[in-house]
């Protein structure tokens, strides 16, 4: 298990560079995995466990910036630290703006990269975490039928003051039949309460912010 | 026969041949009288006659031949009649002499019965006189029976003789009554006489009538022939009264006037005298020449007819006089003459304006050569540059606007100034430059040399100014000349300074960026190493650590390792980190006019190798934000790119283009490319990398620079594939 939380990805072209990486952060307690490209990692990697990215910034191929992108496309929750040889002011906004952890040049103190793995890692756990809850809200939000989808949006959508006799007259039904559809939702979203639902809708991508018409 | 009878018969004769006489006489009277009477009805006729004929005899000659042979042949009639009439009167005269003879002195008493006889015939005669001729005037009929009462009176008087001599033949009448039978045959034959001479005067008559009826049918004959003349004749005839009223005109000159019968002359022109003289008398005439009398021709008159057309007259006229002298009036020819002087204006008219052309030619051939003269005036005028043509003397003969100007001469003192005075107006500092190189000048233009080039500078008060002075001679007419330019290259001089300083900024800063982007390699190729040697040595320190039972020694050689590999990593950051301060500031940058800039300042170096540069450079382009002196740097590493391959090559074609465009993704693209062989497939793969280089001369940093700038610039640098023949680079820059 602790293994599992420390695991560490690095993607760097530089053999060297990459060996060296890996004996001291191995040294270190950590669960070190390296690739030499991007394509490789992206060959390789499966996000069951959480984990962080040590990742080079120039490299033939797929880049790390590239790779960054990738990887938010893909919504894959892992932390990344870039290292690089020549980075610069735009290089580093750019990776920041794309949501990397943090951005050392080359040759950084050990013990910062390492204090930043901790936190990165931290990060990362919390990450596949609310990834995982999301994926489980998700499948609960699945099992509604469509009508309990309706109710549902509408319940988080129009917030307190939304009465059931609203819901009823726009979906053109009873307002007791509104009250059982509620009920069964909040029962298999396992909502304890309408905040929670509200959360849950946002993680579903369901929530809108402003109440609709 | 006795001899008395004989002598009978000899008296008997006598007094016959006495009586005859007489009556002979009385007969010859009688017929001077009827023939003086008829010479003066011929007279007059004749007179008529002539008169006619010299009206009709100036109208045509002919008319005069004609008449002139009738007035001779009415004159010879006439004489012919006279003759005869005389003839028979100088019989009757001699019969009647005869008579009165045998009466008066043969028979007395017989004499009174002679005289009852011839008394009645007398009396016929009389009163046939009495009764006038027919054909005769009151005139010839009153001179007539004046002859005839003078023939009576005589007769009166030779009653008063016969009475007086009848008492004296009363004793004779019965002597002569033997002869009275014979004086009675002598009375027969008087009045056979007489009758013969009635006879005489009848066919006269009768000859003169026929006369005049030919006469007359003649006239009108020729009338007429003068009326179709004048009515077929283009040409009009006209008259004038001595009052100078026109009076005469024929058919043809009425046309105008609506009347297109062209009848009698005379007739017509009478009708048609009023509105037609009006008319004409709109023409002007040649007045002064009718006032004196005079004959005119062909003057010519302008006409204008109720129309309005205008009409051209040519007339001519001749005074007409009398017999006597006096002035009659004129006649004369007038004629239409506006066709021929319509033909006369469009041939003056023609010759004007060939006149007028050959004026215009002249004009012209005389202005092209004003306009040579002052084309080269002001060629020389439009030239800025201060231009005098010196003669071997160095006085100046031709001067341009510039000149005079500079020299502060006015126009009419421009030239025949000798070229060091004309510099009086300049500042000392200038004059005395300018004296330095008076030698030289008068070197070439005594021929010693044959051109100078002078450059020079002078401290004016205001600012330091730099200036030329080209002399090259020419030679004219077997003259020698000098051209003498004289200019003021400060400005041309600021320029070349301005660009060898941004020429020096660029090669600074492309030296800058060299070190940086070494530094930039450096850097990257060193921090791998020392990163791997910190994380190496931080694994050694871990299991170091573990295994514990190392000296002290051993792990702080290790910590050293670690330490001394940060603390090189440090030392290349703050080199880069100094580098890129120096290159990091940004300006809002109009790409074609840095490309114009750059190439302004590359171009000797084309066109050292004889490679033409070419723009191609889009409109409107927004301006950028970059540093402008890097980017500069990445176009002159590829115009120099482009130069070189285009050099050794050696094609003839040797352009190399550089276009600006827009695409249309927020990005501007700059390409650059050359004629040069291309690049080859093996060389692409490494043509950006630092250190690689095809040119002896090369660090083969170029390329290596220019892609780290335009990616820094958040831009692309690469080399299009596509064409094999050429090498085309392309770079964008983002519109920010």
């Amino acid at each position: 298990m602790q293994v599992a939380e420390k695991a560490v990805h690095i993607v760097d072209d530089d053999e060297a560079v990459r060996k060296a990486l890996t004996r001291s952060l191995e040294q270190r307690g950590f669960t070190v995995s390296s690739y030499a490209s991007a394509e490789a990692f992206l060959a390789s990697y499966r996000h069951e466990s959480p984990g962080c990215l040590v990742l080079d910034v120039r490299m033939p191929g797929i880049n790390g910036l590239e790779l960054q992108e990738i990887l938010a496309e893909k919504k894959i929750p892992l932390p990344i630290i870039f290292i690089t040889g020549h980075g610069d002011i735009p290089m580093s906004v750019r990776a920041m703006k794309g949501g990397a952890t943090d951005f050392l040049e080359k040759p950084y103190p050990v013990e910062m990269l390492v204090e930043r793995l901790d936190s990165a890692l931290e990060a990362g756990i919390q990450l596949h975490e609310s990834a995982l809850h999301a994926s489980e809200i998700k499948g609960c939000y699945e099992q509604l039928t469509p009508r309990e989808k309706d109710v549902m949006i509408r319940l988080v959508a129009g917030a307190a003051d939304t009465s059931n006799k609203v819901i009823a007259r726009e979906l053109d039904i009873s307002h007791r039949t509104v009250d059982d559809h509620r009920a069964r939702v909040m029962a298999k979203m396992q909502a304890r309460s309408l905040a929670e639902l509200v959360e849950m809708a946002k993680v579903c991508g369901v929530y809108t912010a402003e109440p609709s018409a | 026969m006795t001899a008395e009878s004989d002598q009978d018969v000899v008296v008997q004769r006598w007094w016959t041949v006495i009586i005859f006489l007489f009556v002979v006489g009385v007969g010859i009277a009688l017929a001077l009288f009827v023939q003086r009477a008829t010479t003066q009805i011929q007279e007059a006729l004749a007179e008529e006659v002539l008169q006619q004929q010299h009206d009709v005899a100036n109208l045509l000659h002919e008319y005069v031949g004609v008449m002139l042979a009738l007035e001779k042949e009415q004159r010879q009639a006439t004489e012919t009649s006279r003759s005869e009439v005389e003839l028979a009167l100088d019989d009757a005269q001699l019969q009647l002499q005869k008579m009165r003879f045998q009466y008066s002195f043969e028979r007395l008493d017989g004499a009174a019965t002679a005289h009852a006889h011839v008394k009645p015939i007398l009396e016929d005669v009389e009163q046939w006189l009495a009764w006038g001729l027919p054909g005769f005037t009151a005139r010839d009929s009153v001179v007539l029976e004046m002859a005839s009462q003078r023939m009576a009176d005589r007769y009166g008087q030779l009653r008063r003789i016969a009475f007086e001599t009848d008492s004296v033949a009363t004793t004779l009448i019965s002597a002569q009554s033997a002869y009275l039978e014979r004086f009675r045959g002598s009375l027969i034959s008087l009045l056979g006489l007489f009758a013969l001479l009635a006879l005489g005067i009848a066919a006269l008559l009768i000859r003169q009538r026929n006369l005049q009826a030919r006469l007359r049918k003649d006239q009108e004959s020729y009338a007429q022939r003068i009326a179709d003349f004048a009515d077929i004749g283009a040409d009009w005839f006209w008259e004038m009264t001595d009052s100078l009223r026109l009076k005469v005109l024929s058919g043809r000159a009425l046309k105008p006037l609506g009347q297109d019968k062209a009848a009698d002359v005379s007739e017509e022109a009478n009708t048609g005298f009023n509105s037609f003289g009006n008319k004409m008398a709109d023409v002007h005439w040649p007045t002064e020449s009718l006032d004196a009398r005079e004959e005119f021709s062909e003057f010519e008159s302008d006409w204008i007819t109720d129309d309005g057309d205008r009409r051209v007259i040519s007339l001519s006229g001749r005074p007409l006089t009398g017999t006597d002298g006096a002035f009659m009036g004129y006649r004369g020819v007038a004629r239409d003459v506006t066709k021929r002087r319509n033909i006369e204006l469009e041939l003056e008219a023609v010759y004007q304006k060939l006149i007028k052309a050959q004026t215009i030619g002249r004009e012209q051939a005389e202005e092209a050569l004003r306009d040579s003269e002052q084309f080269l005036r002001i060629s020389l005028d439009s030239m800025d540059a201060n231009i005098a043509i010196l003669d071997e003397s160095g006085w100046v003969k031709v001067s341009n606007q510039a000149w005079k100007s500079y020299c502060g001469v006015n126009a009419r003192y421009g030239t025949g100034v000798h070229y060091l005075d004309a510099f009086n107006a300049r500042p000392a500092a200038e004059q005395s430059s300018f004296h330095v190189a008076a030698r030289d000048i008068d070197e070439v233009l005594s021929g010693h040399r044959s051109s100078l080039h002078f450059e020079f500078s002078c401290q004016l008060p205001d600012q330091m100014r730099w200036l030329v002075i080209h002399l090259t001679t020419f030679e004219s007419n077997a003259l020698q000349f000098a051209v003498l330019v004289y200019e003021d290259i400060t400005d041309i001089r600021k320029l070349e300074e301005q660009d060898r300083k941004l020429r020096a900024d660029l090669a600074h800063v492309a030296r800058l960026t060299t070190a940086g982007e070494m530094a930039t390699v450096l850097a990257h190729e060193l921090n791998q190493p020392l990163t791997a040697i910190s994380h190496n040595s931080d694994a050694l320190l871990s299991s170091l650590l573990i295994e514990c039972d190392l000296s002290e020694d051993v792990m702080a050689t290790v910590s050293d390792i670690y330490e001394q590999s940060q603390r090189a990593g440090g030392i290349i950051q703050s080199i880069r980190q100094m580098v890129r301060k120096d290159t990091q500031s940004t300006s809002s940058v109009n790409i074609n006019l840095l490309v114009e800039e750059t190439v302004r300042l590359t171009n000797p170096e084309a066109r050292e190798h004889n490679v033409n540069v070419r723009l191609q450079l889009a409109r409107d382009l927004p301006n950028l934000r970059i540093n402008a002196v890097q980017i500069q740097q990445v176009l002159v590493n590829l115009e120099r790119n482009g130069v070189e391959a285009i050099r050794h090559h050696g094609s003839e074609e040797r352009d190399l283009y550089i276009t600006t465009s827009q695409s249309d993704d927020g990005f501007i693209r700059v390409t650059v490319q050359d004629t040069g062989p291309g690049v080859t497939v093996e060389a692409r793969s490494d043509l950006f990398k630092s250190f690689r280089t095809t040119k002896p001369d090369g660090m083969g940093m170029g390329l290596s620079i220019s892609q780290s700038i335009v990616e820094a610039h958040g831009g692309r640098l690469w080399l299009d594939e596509s064409p094999l023949d050429m090498t085309t680079f392309h770079f964008t820059l983002p519109v920010i």
